[in-house]
């Protein structure tokens, strides 16, 4: 059994501080925050004493540091090779053994490896260093990595009652929901950080469109100088309130991020009425989507060829397609665990066998696979860049452009990344040396044209001129709105494997990237924030916490009246639900019945 | 007071290729001079691994998580210290590369504090930090280059 959590009751009344300035939110906050870090002996053990051993068969890669997923205390892991996949085992001396599938093929592991590159390090450390990784997150100076994407939980309110949720304010018992003066603070928080700030955030939740003031978030995003701001939702409210969508971009936001898990009722029971509907109006108010499919063995791995068909299809609002292999939190039996477990190698394969060879395994790379592009502009410009050091494990990604008759083009046909980031990677490093920049500019330009190979581009890049100008633009003129420009001519893929307690690795959460702000100021990667929840995500959100009661008397509104009710035969009606899943899936064969049955097994009532 | 240093050798491939090897020498700084404190040497242990982080996750941007991925072979050194100021001179060879980092700690009350500490990933110039070591270390320039 897992110790129990040092019980925490709220640490504040917080209708009292909601309304304060920031800057006392935040003193208040930081007094809070040491209080609330996991404590040892209660929350984890240490046990590093030994290495587990390998058995025939086995071929050892690396040990790391992993945790028990019964009691979070600290392991020493051996992660192998084993018939060409790689896995991790450590032993927990009070719950035994656990084996888990760590990376589905080891000859992508070994390409992806080599790409690896550690970021700069954060210099300014919200937390002092008085526990091992990663029980003393917020961040600490351990960390390689810069926030590239901060994450804000703007409430852990939704009106979905999903199956396997457990985070939701009427199942959580209370309502977590910062106000916006301390939501101020937070944003200030990683706007601090050093040697670069954090210029990205996702306002999440919960569901983040819950709040009626979603809008001002957005706008004091842009205010602290966040230059990307994108809003994390199920994308239900919007597909009722195209109004909503308009004013969202014009306050600011960049993206919609929104879950999206295949394209029938029964892979993905979450949306897939309201979707249609949802991408009409994010059309007509000008603002891009991000679709999410969370992928499971067993339950929708068959549809990520079709997912992608589904992107392309809207792709003049569809920005991205970012996969993220499924992250098994709670106690799961291993034989359960392998019926679900996917990795992204996995997945890559699949997309590759679904889309008939169009996008290969080999098209995709790394995360840290584009660091030379940053520290080539870094040499340029004698400043800090923002970098993408996560560890080669967490994520990879590629774009894909597209033909009149539907052929799928990876930018690896017709681009030589491999050597154009070698060339970009050499010239950094003569530049350190000594080299001019403006030569070591002028040497890239004049050899960029040998890393493409027009004749398999796509149509609309058949003038070489035209693919050159965006390198050129990222390259040498390294805005933001290059890189955007860039985006809109092609579909962004990208993958995301969250850890869980399973396959967890220190070695991977220090470089993580994608960060939480807590309510007390301590900035956490997404894996120990929720991996951890008890020590980090609940812990710190329940301090800060309204009961349900007060909340209910501050708004006058009802929790348990927030509850979404599904009204699937007018949604399966309408024009905009057809022509949506077209060409992707037969939709309109499925019998009204098994519809409705779908959206309840999931959890989502339907209006009779 | 006793202050801990450590001098180690760790070599890994996963998930990045780590070659380093640190001699660390402790001194104290007596009126103007750097005096070189002996210092009892002893393996490292697990009850170590936190102030391994404290000395090098900064500096060298390297953690216990990083070495435990290969060999590591480590000495701690326990040096006693009487005066308030004292220097740690990191000699490391990262990857063939030699490079020397500086740590200033201040004593005060019995409370040991870092006060400064050179950083790998953003290593100015020399002159730059040599100023800044003197005036925190209380010693010459010319006696950091000596040391």
């Amino acid at each position: 059994m897992r110790p129990p959590a040092v019980e925490e009751e709220r640490a504040i009344k917080y209708p009292e501080v909601r309304d304060l300035p920031p800057e006392e939110i935040g003193r208040l906050a930081r007094s809070i925050a040491p209080r609330l870090m996991p404590k040892p002996g209660v929350d984890y053990k240490l046990y590093l004493g030994s290495r587990p051993e390998l058995r025939e068969g086995e071929r050892l890669l690396s040990y790391t540091l992993s945790v028990c997923p019964q009691c979070y205390s600290l392991l020493v892991a051996v992660i192998f090779e084993r018939d060409g996949k790689v896995y991790e085992r450590k032993v927990c001396p009070e719950h035994g053994e656990f084996e888990e599938l760590y990376f589905g093929d080891y000859a992508t592991y070994e390409r992806f490896r080599k790409w690896q590159r550690d970021g700069k390090g954060v210099w300014t450390p919200n937390v002092k260093l008085e526990a091992l990784c990663p029980y003393n997150c917020g961040l600490c100076p351990r960390h390689k990595s810069h926030t590239a994407l901060l994450n804000l939980v703007a409430t852990n309110r939704c009106s979905l009652r999903c199956w396997y949720c457990f985070f939701y304010a009427a199942k959580a018992g209370y309502v977590y929901e910062p106000s916006l003066n301390h939501i101020r603070f937070m944003l200030r928080e990683a706007r601090r950080m050093l040697p670069y700030p954090a210029v990205a955030v996702q306002i999440t939740g919960g569901e983040p469109l819950m709040r009626d003031d979603i809008v001002d978030i957005v706008r004091i995003a842009k205010e602290e100088g966040y230059k990307h701001v994108q809003v994390n939702t199920e994308g239900i409210r919007l597909a009722f309130d195209p109004e909503l969508a308009v004013k969202l971009r014009e306050a600011g936001t960049n993206v919609i991020y929104m879950s999206f898990d295949g394209v029938t009722p029964f892979t993905n029971p979450k949306n897939h009425w309201e979707v249609p509907y949802t991408l009409e109006n994010l059309r007509r108010a000008r603002l891009g989507v991000v679709l999410v499919p969370t992928v499971i063995r067993g339950y929708n791995l068959h549809e990520v060829g079709a997912i992608i068909r589904f992107g392309v299809k809207h792709a003049d609002i569809v920005r991205g397609v970012n996969m993220q292999p499924v992250s098994i939190v709670g106690r799961v039996p291993r034989k359960e665990r392998e019926k679900m477990r996917v990795t992204i190698p996995d997945v890559l394969l699949e997309i590759e066998k679904q889309t008939d060879g169009q996008i290969r395994r080999e098209d995709w790379y790394p995360v840290p696979s584009v660091v030379p592009i940053s520290r080539f502009i870094e040499a340029i410009t004698g400043r800090p860049q923002f970098e993408l050091t996560t560890h080669f494990a967490c994520g990879a990604a590629t774009y894909i452009f597209w033909d009149d008759d539907g052929e799928l083009i990876p930018i690896t046909r017709f681009v030589d990344v491999e050597g154009l980031m070698q060339l970009l990677e050499r010239e950094a490093e003569e530049i350190r040396k000594g080299k001019s920049k403006y030569m070591a500019m002028l040497s890239v330009l004049l050899k960029l044209s040998r890393y493409v190979d027009v004749s398999k581009a796509p149509k609309k890049f058949k003038s070489k001129r035209k693919f050159l100008k965006y390198i050129y633009k990222i390259l040498v003129r390294h805005d933001y709105s290059s890189l955007g420009e860039f985006h809109y001519q092609a579909l962004f893929l990208g993958m995301m494997h969250f850890q869980d307690p399973y396959n967890y690795d220190v070695s991977r959460v220090q470089r993580c990237e994608i960060h939480y702000v807590m309510p007390d100021g301590r900035i956490v990667p997404f894996c120990t924030f929720n991996v951890f929840p008890e020590l980090y995500r609940d812990r710190a959100q329940r301090a800060f916490s309204y009961t349900i009661e007060e909340w209910e008397q501050l708004t006058g509104k009802k929790l348990s009246e927030e509850v979404y009710v599904r009204n699937i035969k007018k949604l399966i009606r309408g024009e905009p639900y057809r022509r949506a899943y077209e060409g992707i899936a037969d939709v309109l064969s499925i019998p009204y019945e098994e519809h409705v049955k779908a959206s309840k097994r999931f959890g989502i009532p339907v209006a009779e | 007071m006793r202050i801990k240093a450590f001098s180690f050798e760790a070599k890994a491939s996963e998930p990045r290729p780590i070659d380093v090897k640190v001699e660390t020498r402790v001194y104290e700084a007596r009126r103007g001079r750097a005096v070189r404190l002996s210092c009892a040497e002893r393996p490292f242990s697990l009850d170590d691994a936190l102030d391994f982080d404290l000395e090098f996750s900064d500096t060298l941007q390297l953690t216990y998580a990083d070495v435990i991925h290969g060999s590591f072979s480590c000495r701690v050194l326990d040096c006693e210290a009487g005066g308030d100021t004292i220097i740690k001179v990191l000699d490391a060879q990262l990857s063939g590369r030699r490079v020397r980092l500086f740590i200033v700690l201040t004593v005060e009350e019995g409370d040991v504090r870092r006060v400064y500490a050179d950083r790998i990933t953003g290593l100015g110039e020399w002159r730059e930090r040599a100023t800044k070591i003197s005036r925190l270390a209380s010693l010459p320039p010319s006696e950091l280059e000596a040391l």
